[in-house]
């Protein structure tokens, strides 16, 4: 039923012209490249290269936005979500959820053409036949489509259950009622469509984001998190004694910066086995669905300014969507702060990403090779001391992907600083166009075939201890506290009465 | 395993996964403290799963539209 259960295999064979790794991240840099070149054809009549201001209302939509969607939203009839919103019933309530008429059957199926040929061309690369690759992408996209349409109904979005979680549902139930058929196995390509979608992320993971809050942002955000993150693992390491180092960096990972897509890049990072991202995730989502609705009532009985309480729950809370849904329960000025907190703490992924790699690189992956190599060594006193990897075995054993998604993010950093219009560029045409809707795809079809891959079984050994729910409680816990001493120290004792854009507010 | 009985699995787990997704999910909401948080990101049309700040429709720093 499963081939193996690795997010990313570091010894696999190589069997066409490049390795997985280097498949995405060249394949994700040209696609990237092709976004930004392709965007000309859309650009606003007005433009003006390195202007200072774009004028008031200036849009740059991408030629190919009406053909990269996903889907609307939708309340009661599916269809508002794969063909039109113009099914909303006019005594419907929700129906202040859509505004103006928009079709959205262009939108999937170009995502589906744009997708397989993307997908071809990483399948062609690793040496997959393409007579065998078509045929078996479609009922794999026909799932990723299941999921989304899953996830944009009205309730389910409210609770913040994104498509990754449907995605991995109907990958297993496939895969452990009548199994993953062999004529699907093709396009079963979770770890290329998990680093494609990251090096795609890398387009919106922009540096610049960090000066929009300043020092205090900095400290709440990259002060606290690494802190967070080091000492949750540690804790697991030494204290619950987890069996798997990469299941506890996950969990680590995905508590302390936020949530799914930090999860999704140190999995890739650290090649973690597919049940324990997905755990990771599934622990993720439940605690943040219940965060989200308790810390806001909680902000209010400790009677906190609005920026401190905007400020800890962007700290806090994992996924972005929630954090936005929690702030704007306590009051605009804490959906500003909080959001501008999560968006600095979530250009650490890639730091995260390449320090994690980095390790395992280093230290984790040779000190588990010479505990296999000279059998079981489980007292660190007794272990003979091992030598540090060389230059060309850190390289050989780093994952080169990241090296696709650190030059995508510093070209697109780049980009944005240096204009109004580069800025409109970007964001508008090419992250609102092409790369959001193909970075979520990648990751729905990612997860797909995860659940395709997976046996539930697998799940049963660390549900059985209770370790990686404890792991989540405590770090937590101490991200709470942590956050909100240095958001409370940060916002109320060093700068009392700040202003919520005090750097200008445009990353 | 018959090849029926995989059939049979199929479909249970089915039952399963929409009973959560349709029946469970939306029982959640009937609580005061979700039933308010419904609402609100129903008027201010918050996607509250947005797994990243670009997901969100608005965002300080983003384009005016």
């Amino acid at each position: 039923m499963q081939e193996s259960n690795t997010a990313l295999e570091p010894k696999r064979p190589k069997v066409g012209w490049l390795s997985e790794d280097w498949t995405a991240a060249v394949l994700g840099f040209v696609c990237f490249l092709l976004a930004l070149a392709t965007a000309w054809y859309s650009a606003p009549a007005d433009f003006k290269w390195r202007a200072d201001e774009a004028p008031k209302g200036t849009k740059w939509t991408h030629v190919l936005k009406p053909y990269l969607g996903s889907g609307g939203a939708w309340s009661h009839d599916p269809r508002q979500c794969l063909w039109s919103n113009q099914f909303e019933p006019a005594a419907n309530p929700s129906a202040a959820i859509t505004t103006k008429a928009e079709t959205y059957w262009p939108g999937l199926i170009g995502a589906a053409a744009m997708l397989s040929v993307f997908s071809a061309i990483g399948a062609a690369l690793r040496g997959e036949r393409m007579t065998k690759f078509f045929p078996a992408f479609c009922p794999i996209f026909l799932l990723a489509v299941l999921a989304m349409v899953m996830a944009k109904q009205e309730s389910i979005r409210a609770l913040g259950l994104e498509y990754v979680l449907w995605a991995v549902l109907l990958g297993l139930l496939i895969s452990n009622s009548i199994g993953t058929p062999t004529s699907w196995r093709p396009a079963v390509m979770a770890e290329l469509y998990i680093k494609l979608g990251l090096v795609m992320l890398g387009a919106e993971v922009l540096f610049g984001t960090l000066v929009v809050y300043g020092v205090r942002g900095i400290f709440v955000a990259w002060v606290v998190t690494p802190i967070v993150l080091i000492s949750t693992y540690l804790f697991g390491q030494y204290v619950l004694k987890m069996s798997s180092r990469t299941l506890n960096i996950v969990i680590s990972a995905d508590m302390s910066v936020c949530g799914v897509s930090a999860a999704i890049a140190t999995a890739a990072a650290c090649r973690a086995k597919r049940d324990e991202l997905s755990l990771a995730i599934g622990l993720s989502l439940a605690f943040t669905m219940v965060m989200m609705v308790v810390l806001p009532q909680i902000c209010s009985w400790l009677d906190l300014s609005p920026i401190v309480a905007g400020a800890w729950i962007g700290g806090t809370i994992d996924s972005t969507g929630a954090v936005a849904a929690a702030g704007t329960m306590v009051g605009e000025q804490a959906r500003e702060a909080a959001v501008m907190i999560k968006m600095i703490q979530n250009t650490l992924i890639g730091v995260i990403a390449l320090a994690v790699a980095t390790y395992w690189a280093t230290v984790v992956e040779p000190q588990a090779e010479s505990e296999s190599d000279g059998g079981n060594v489980p007292n660190k006193s007794n272990a003979a001391p091992r030598n540090s990897p060389g230059l060309s075995e850190i390289w050989r054993r780093f994952p080169k992907f990241i090296l696709g998604f650190l030059a995508v993010s510093l070209v697109a950093s780049w980009i944005v600083e240096q204009g109004a219009f580069e800025n409109l560029w970007l964001k508008d045409a090419v992250q609102g166009g092409v790369t959001v809707s193909l970075r979520n795809w990648l990751f729905c079809l990612g997860f797909v075939c995860i659940g395709l891959d997976s046996n539930l079984r697998s799940f049963l050994p660390h549900l059985r201890t209770g370790k990686p729910v404890v792991l989540y409680v405590v770090g937590q816990s101490l991200n709470l506290v942590l956050t909100l001493a240095m958001a409370y120290l940060m916002f109320e004792v060093l700068a009392p009465n700040p202003e919520v854009m005090d750097a200008g507010g445009s990353p | 395993m018959k090849s029926s009985a995989k059939w049979w699995r199929l479909m249970g787990g089915a039952v399963l996964l929409y009973g959560f997704w349709g029946y469970a999910c939306p029982w959640l909401l009937r609580f005061p403290f979700f039933a308010a948080h419904r609402e609100l990101v129903r008027e201010e049309k918050i996607s509250a799963g947005a797994i990243f700040y670009t997901d969100l429709e608005k965002y300080p720093g983003k384009p005016p539209r």
